[in-house]
């Protein structure tokens, strides 16, 4: 038998799971850690480190580390946001076909799908280790707000790795299913999930062992990397007013105060201040420098408080989107490290009117959910199979044999079944440059929906279908997705020629389109060309 | 397994099939009974209940008619969302068939995009000056005009029923029976696009109709009367 891993895939964090006969178990790495930082080096010595070590070279070689990939995994690097990330990154970025960016260390250029697929690989081996069988299929959990491209460049991850990749599953269906599973719950619950570099919201029904998403929101470039950025920038301030240099030009000192920044950053989430000295810092002339600091959790608000609003205000929107009132959730649960920092908890408190979960933990439940998801995919969760996975979920919480007192053999738990929703409003190019959109946001997936165009020339024999995302009116506003192209249609008259086009979204979030010319009846299932996705 | 492939398969059979008939529900039912059918559906025909028992192809017809279930559901859904939005004050008053943009546009799932002040929420398609100014003036200048497309002709699956509309002209053609499944899907489209006043358009949907049932003499006789006015 192998064994199907649950991976959460994160921006500076991943953590790996899998539901085995004793439960949830989480893969540790050599030295016992259960979180394994998501980044990759290469040091000048040769080979390939993952993980914690590779975490450390950053300080030793921080040229030759590669991390936060997640930011850049099938993204265009032409688009301002992408090109913006790159300016807080060490490594070096280039462009390669189809526009997506290529790392640079030392001598190798790797895709971000190569450069992820280092690190479910590395847990893929620990696993195996761990567990004495082979590990060949995975759910793999990505941001609710993934795009086509970046979903597509997650699977190819996954492929690399030589996983069988089960499912995409968006990361707070997956809190939610560890949350709930084996609870038969009908409760309506918000997933707040602000992590190291995305955030989502959304809003869950759970009954049962259904757990049906309603609404999503969230940001692709808004986490805890950009709070690291905002306290290092203060601290670069101090820098230069203390050492009279301006640390702003020198990637390695903004490195070192970026690191020192999320140190202090967690300890106030614990502490009211944060005070000592950042050492070891090289200064462009050879001097090593340190810098003195005292930095109070009210200064630290006051720096964060823009960004920890919009993530406020997105899920305030995606409520209004559900046309559910605060009141009429029964739990909030906070995924993410990022929801350790007291603020975002005293503003989601206020924002709900009560107070958020804290007791599930932030770093492991999208794992947890992401096991329970692989098990259940693979054939390991099933109904009647006594699987203690799901046992020991059952019995963690509260199991309604516990509550009854009844020995009567309930009717076994289904198993968990996710309902989830698009990720975005998808939409063709009429005519004009304006688009008609095919399918809206949140809609339950999979999904199938067709609409009839007609030619807008006479004797159109061509047809090009540009698909993009996103709810502008003018199809340039949008984000293009790739082109479909129908050729030697028969000759009409404008408008007498109909095309059929059918947007299907798939059970991973992912579009594939088709489309049929009606008059002749032929079916052309043309493959949409992403845009941005390895080729 | 095989239980869910016939179901599955059922629908393939009908690619015309209302939304209402795909969930098993009365026209009367209420956003608790879609959801509620939707679920039951869900823990029936999911793919993922079944894709350790099935070849590729077989779940692929089981997904493929999920797939339409799960529209049905979002354009229900979302249809009794607005009209419960539309109309919280008086809930005995029917809500307005026409003339009504939705609330809030990301839930407009279908609303016509260029043309606002249009008297239809739920139709889209072009009236036929709109198609052809789109057309002309799209020509050769702008983007991707090679192979542009004009406007929609239809919503596949968020037209509203010939009751609903209400006290419009009605068509001059009868109930159709004669032609296959899928021409009838196009013929109430005509219908409904003359119940909008647009004939353009139900001149469409009609030889539309005709192209998949050339057979049937009906149709031709619409066609033939439609064109006479
Ligand atoms: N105690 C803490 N206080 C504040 N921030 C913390 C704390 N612990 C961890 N973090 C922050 O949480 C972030 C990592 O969270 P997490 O591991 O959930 O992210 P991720 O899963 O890698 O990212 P994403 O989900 O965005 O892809 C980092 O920015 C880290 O600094
Ligand atoms: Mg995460």
């Amino acid at each position: 038998m192998t064994l199907a891993l649950g991976i959460d895939l994160g921006t500076t964090n991943s953590v790996a799971a899998v539901a085995t006969p004793t439960g949830v178990e989480f893969v540790l790495s050599p030295r016992g850690e259960r979180i394994h930082p998501s980044v990759v080096a290469v040091p000048a010595g040769g080979g390939m480190l993952v993980g914690s070590e590779a975490r450390l070279q950053r300080l030793a070689e921080p040229e030759s580390v590669i991390f936060s990939a997640k930011r850049f995994i099938g993204q265009n690097l032409r688009s301002p946001l992408v090109l913006a990330a790159t300016d807080g990154v060490g490594f070096l970025i280039e462009e390669g076909i189809n526009q997506q960016p290529i790392a640079v260390v030392r001598d190798r250029r790797m895709t971000m799908p190569e450069v992820s697929s280092h690190v479910l690989l590395y847990l893929k081996r620990n696993a195996e280790r761990q567990f004495g069988e082979r590990v060949s299929q995975a759910v793999i959990t990505v941001p609710a707000n993934f795009t086509d491209a970046q979903r597509q460049a997650t699977r190819e991850a996954g492929r690399l790795a030589g996983l069988e990749v089960l499912r995409l599953i968006n990361e707070p269906t997956a809190a939610a299913l560890a949350y709930g599973f084996g609870k038969r719950l009908h409760e309506q619950v918000c997933v707040f999930d602000l992590g190291g570099g995305t955030f989502d919201a959304s809003l869950l029904r759970v009954e049962d062992e259904l757990f049906e998403v309603v609404a999503s929101e969230g940001e692709f470039f808004l986490g805890g990397d950009d709070l690291d950025r905002e306290l290092a920038e203060h601290l670069a301030e101090r820098f230069h007013a203390h050492l009279r240099v301006d640390p702003r030009p020198h990637p390695l000192l903004m490195m070192k105060l970026q690191m020192s920044a999320e140190s202090i950053k967690c300890h106030l989430s614990e502490h009211l201040v944060a005070e000592g000295e950042i050492d070891g810092l090289d200064l462009p002339d050879g001097e090593v420098v340190k810098l003195p600091f005292r930095v109070t959790r009210e200064d630290f608000e006051r720096m964060i408080s823009p960004l920890v609003d919009r993530a406020l205000t997105v899920t305030q929107r995606m409520l209004d989107v559900a046309g559910v009132l605060p009141s009429e959730i029964s739990d909030v649960l906070c995924v993410g490290g990022s929801t350790r920092i007291p603020a975002v908890r005293r503003q989601l408190a206020a924002l709900f009117g009560r107070e958020p979960n804290v007791r599930i933990n932030p770093d492991e439940v999208v794992a947890q959910g992401a096991a329970i998801q692989a098990g259940s995919l693979s054939g390991g969760v099933i109904p009647g199979t006594g699987m203690a996975a799901l046992d020991s979920v059952t019995t963690l919480a509260m199991s309604p044999l516990s509550l009854g007192g009844r020995s009567v053999a309930l009717a076994p738990p289904a198993r968990p079944l996710l309902l989830d929703v698009t990720p975005a409003t998808l939409a063709i190019q009429t005519t004009g440059g304006f688009t008609e959109m095919l399918l809206d946001k949140n809609l339950p997936i999979p999904i199938e929906r067709s609409r009839v165009f007609s030619t807008a020339r006479d004797k159109q024999t061509r047809v090009e279908i540009h698909c993009c995302r996103g709810e502008a009116k003018r199809y340039s506003d949008n984000e293009p997705l790739g082109l479909l192209v129908l050729e030697d249609l028969p000759e009409r008259a404008r408008g007498e020629l109909t095309i059929e086009v059918t947007f299907r979204v798939d059970t991973d979030g992912i579009l594939h389109v088709r489309a049929r010319d009606t008059a002749s009846g032929q079916r052309r299932d043309v493959r949409l060309n992403i845009l941005g996705a390895p080729s | 397994m095989s239980e869910v492939l016939s179901w599955a398969r059922r629908w393939a059979r009908r690619p015309t099939a209302t939304e209402h008939e795909l969930l098993e529900l009365a026209r009367s039912a209420t956003l608790d009974d879609v959801r509620a059918a939707y679920h039951k559906l869900a823990r029936f025909a999911h793919p993922d209940l079944h894709r350790t028992a099935m070849t590729p192809a077989q779940l692929e017809d089981v997904t493929a008619a999920f797939a339409r279930v799960s529209n049905a559901y979002a354009v229900l859904s979302g249809k009794l969302r607005r009209e419960a939005k539309r109309a919280p004050a008086n809930p005995g008053e029917p809500a307005p068939s026409g003339g009504h943009a939705p609330a809030r546009p990301s839930t407009a799932t279908m609303a016509p995009k260029q043309p606002p002040a249009r008297p239809s929420s739920t139709a889209p398609g072009p009236t036929s000056s709109s198609t052809g100014a789109a057309s002309a003036s799209a020509g050769p200048s702008a983007a991707g005009a090679a192979g542009a497309l004009a406007g929609p002709v239809r919503a596949a699956s968020t037209t509203s029923s010939p009751s609903r509309t209400g006290a419009t002209a009605p068509l001059p053609i009868g109930p159709a029976n004669a032609m296959s499944p899928r021409a009838l899907g196009h013929y109430r489209r005509a219908e409904l696009a003359m119940l909008r006043g647009n004939s353009t358009e139900a001149l469409l949907h009609l030889r539309m109709a005709i192209a998949s049932d050339p057979q049937s003499s009906f149709l031709r006789a619409a066609l033939a009367e439609l064109e006479a006015r």
